[in-house]
């Protein structure tokens, strides 16, 4: 038995006529406020980047650990992860914008500086674009791999599962510090990758999630997405947000506790003004309300309640990149308009459309890999 | 001394599906074991919801209000020291203690409170069903009808799904 999900057709124009005002915000940015365009889109670009890499994350993982009640779901992160080609055509693009957003692309910012002179070897823009295209093919070669492997041939599974957790943390790494971290070229955090990490996580279930939900729209969804399936992937959302809450706690406190100036100038900067209420904010949505949410077994396993949470979680997602990308950018005052939101907006939309585009071509749910042998 | 009928099954599935047909044949399933937690057992053995993660909730209440006051009094009260020109009750320095606090009195209590329910203390010797914390789900039956003679039960266990069916007494 087989399940194939087609999204409406309203559905899909919606998508695309969010992804194309992105579109032409964007352009229209480009001639009227660029730095502030750029810096939405560098969100929107993560943004998308983000969930579409939980996407093989979660395949590797399920390989890796032998899940084999996800197998029969792979499908789901299989559509996240084959988005990827479109980030990358975001990120080419992206590119075009490292003068607008990155301090150490300006030969006479670097100049006399000692710190950011020390660190062009790395930061620099032939360098920047060859690692964004190429974190990239590491990503689809790997996604598309990862999508195409079928669920008995065990030991080439676990081959490939862990050839692209190797690879995916070494890259993942380096490219937080090239797109986010670098906004703040004189600022560094070893943990800063794992924050990134922490935002894949949490978006990418929270996706699941929502996918899953629709899924239960059909008989033979309800039959498999229990709701002891969903209270597990509650469970899973639950702890993945106190991951993140402990990794931006561990940031800021080792930063405080410490108290070196060129640290602090990070959360300095995030202190100043408006922007210590949206990093409470941020704190609010994406720790307290899903952690204390979830924490009421009837919300885990109600799917109008975990639907709701799950898309505020996504909401945060956003926020959080907001706290994270735009404070190096706008200075002291918080500034939210269509030109940050714009690119950000189109982005997602553009993920979405792409993603339940792939998920409409294969069948979601294989029946038979449901009750594979033991191996 | 009790007597009940245990049967052994080889998968999750099988146990599920012998529960609804032993009640069906007049046996009443009293106990399951299995080495993972199976979706909808419970709601099948018909076990009211536990209310252990209420005694965790207030455990871990307890070490975060413990973590918190304590270090408020000691560092902030008692004895303040400079450290690093900080302000003596600065919540960010308090946090670890207060999240491992309240970590550790939360699990202490669920392992306890478990231990104290489950009436299992060191050095008692509890006999487990082979297999049973390997791949084997196992279930404990009493016929309704005492008389009903044990190799009849044990058919009917086996006519449930059961891989292994057998009679046992418990003190």
């Amino acid at each position: 038995m087989e399940t194939t999900l087609v999204p409406s057709a309203r559905l899909m124009r919606v998508l695309v006529g969010v992804a194309s005002a992105g579109l032409v915000i964007f352009l229209l940015g480009m001639l009227l406020a660029p730095e502030r365009t750029w810096s939405g889109y560098l969100m929107g670009f993560c943004y998308f980047t983000f969930v579409a890499l939980a996407g093989p994350l979660f395949l590797a993982i399920t390989h890796l650990a032998d899940m084999r009640w996800a197998m029969p779901l792979r499908a789901i992160p299989a559509a996240m992860g084959a988005t990827l080609p479109g980030a990358l055509a975001l990120g080419v693009m992206l590119v075009a914008g490292t003068h607008a957003l990155y301090e150490w692309s300006h030969a006479s910012a670097v100049r006399g500086d000692h710190l950011l002179e020390h660190k062009s070897a790395w930061l620099n823009v032939p360098g920047f674009a060859l690692r964004t295209v190429l974190v990239f093919v590491v990503w689809i070669w790997l996604a598309r791999k990862l999508a195409g492997l079928r669920p008995l041939e065990r030991g080439r599974n676990l081959r490939v599962a862990a050839l692209f957790m190797a690879l995916f943390a070494l890259t993942f790494s380096l490219a937080c510090v090239d797109w986010i971290q670098s906004l703040e070229p004189h600022w560094f955090s070893t943990i800063f990758a794992l924050h990134g990490l922490a935002a894949v996580g949490t978006s990418g279930i929270a996706v699941c999630i929502l996918a899953l939900l629709w899924l239960r729209r059909t008989q033979h969804g309800r039959e498999l997405v229990t709701s002891d399936a969903l209270e597990d992937l509650a469970k899973i959302l639950m702890g993945l947000s106190l991951f993140w809450a402990y990794i931006w706690y561990c940031q800021h406190m080792i930063i405080w506790y410490v108290d070196i100036p060129e640290e602090t100038t990070y959360y300095l900067a995030r202190e100043a003004g408006d922007w210590s209420t949206l990093v409470r904010l941020n704190l609010f949505v994406n720790f307290a309300v899903p952690f204390l949410a979830l924490m009421r077994k009837p919300w885990r396993r109600n799917p109008v309640a975990l639907g709701r949470i799950a898309a505020l979680v996504l909401v945060g997602r956003a926020l959080d990149l907001f706290v994270l990308v735009a404070p190096a950018l706008q200075g002291s005052e918080v500034r939210i308009s269509a030109w940050e939101l714009g690119p950000l907006l189109g982005a997602a939309a553009l993920f979405l459309w792409l993603f339940l585009r792939g998920l409409a071509r294969e069948p979601l749910l294989a029946r038979t890999a449901a009750h594979a042998p033991h191996p | 001394m009790k007597r009940r009928h245990l049967a052994s099954f080889d998968d999750e599935h099988a146990l599920l599906g012998a529960i609804a047909r032993c009640r069906a044949a007049q046996l009443d399933v009293v106990e399951a074991w299995s080495p993972h937690p199976v979706h909808g057992l419970d709601a099948q053995l018909g076990i009211p919801r536990s209310r252990l993660p209420m005694l965790a909730f207030a455990g871990g209440a307890t070490g975060l209000v413990l973590g918190t006051v304590f270090q408020y009094w000691s560092s902030a009260v008692d004895w303040p020291i400079d450290v690093g020109g900080k302000p003596f009750d600065s919540l960010p320095a308090f946090m670890p203690v207060m999240f491992e606090l309240t970590v550790l009195c939360a699990g202490l209590t669920t392992v306890f409170a478990l231990l104290a329910r489950s009436r299992l203390w060191p050095g008692k010797v509890v006999r487990a069903h082979p297999g049973v914390t390997d791949d084997r789900f196992v279930l404990a039956a009493v016929p309704r009808d005492p008389t009903l003679p044990a190799h009849e039960v044990d058919r009917m266990l086996l006519a449930a799904g059961a891989e292994r069916a057998w009679e046992e007494t418990i003190p």
